[in-house]
């Protein structure tokens, strides 16, 4: 659902506003930073998406529609160069190598002030999310972490609907399988 | 419906990710980048209607005025020729 607060930031967007561009670089940077780093799980590439998704968004901002959705719009945007980069990496031999070796990153080293369950538990959760195919990690890092509506999410992604559904059904299958392999590995021999 | 709204646990957990802030430098980039694309966009559509009200409006009232005026210099004169 759209955000009600967001109609002055894209008005003054659609302005022109320079300003606007800082309030919602400020607004949405972690979102989006976060999302990219999640989907692609390598920084530099995260990094480049990050900067071409706040890019397009300062050249476009004049052309916004009056009842555009910006989260959703940033969100579509952002994913789409990560699409389109893909597309790319495959195109691109020398890069073929490093997208095999697109495995997880190494595990961190335990954080002796992480002791927490909740801190656990959300570590646990990122390494099995990250380890899901790239189809799964998008549909659940839009529809879980960002909270989009399944119907918003279809439109993102060009999907119907129903197929969104199943798209998520797996997604959360795959995710409540790879959760219960890294708890499995975690319990001490 | 949003699954969240069915007491789905695991895609609550999911709601418990952080956003992740990008590098500072990083950050510092785009913002600049984006900042100073903001204003040259800006200047840029400034520049655009500047034009647009000059094609539109501002040539074509020249020219009519410059129409108008030489004809009512040319009928001013032919009439003091007869005169």
């Amino acid at each position: 659902m759209r955000d009600p607060t967001e109609q002055p930031l894209v008005d003054a967007l659609r302005r022109g506003e320079a300003s606007a561009f800082d309030a919602a670089y400020a607004r949405y940077r972690g979102r989006i930073y976060g999302f990219l780093l999640r989907l692609c799980r390598r920084p530099d590439v995260a990094e480049d998406l990050f900067q071409e998704t706040f890019l397009k968004l300062a050249r476009n901002a004049p052309r916004l529609a009056e009842d555009t959705d910006l989260t959703a719009w940033l969100f579509t945007v952002a994913r789409n160069a990560w699409v389109s980069h893909r597309r790319w990496s495959m195109l691109d031999v020398s890069r073929l190598v490093a997208l095999e070796d697109d495995t997880l990153p190494a595990a961190k080293a335990p954080d002796p002030d992480a002791r927490a369950d909740a801190a656990r538990a959300m570590d646990r959760l990122e390494r099995a999310l990250a380890s899901l195919p790239a189809a799964s990690r998008e549909v659940l890092l839009l529809v879980g972490v960002e909270g989009f509506e399944q119907d918003e999410v279809a439109g993102m992604l060009g999907i119907k609907y129903d197929a969104l559904r199943q798209r998520l059904t797996r997604a959360r299958a795959q995710l409540a399988e790879k959760l219960a392999m890294v708890e499995t590995l975690e319990v001490p021999a | 419906m949003s699954p969240i709204e069915q007491n789905d646990d695991d895609l609550r957990a999911l709601r418990e990710l952080r956003p992740v802030e990008p590098p500072p430098e990083l950050g510092h980039r785009v913002w600049r980048q984006g900042r100073a694309e903001m204003e040259a966009v800006s200047a840029g559509s400034w520049l655009t209607l500047a034009i647009r009200a000059w094609t539109r409006v501002g040539l074509p009232a020249a020219l009519v005025a410059t129409v108008v005026g030489y004809l009512s210099w040319a009928v001013t004169s032919a009439s003091a020729l007869y005169r």
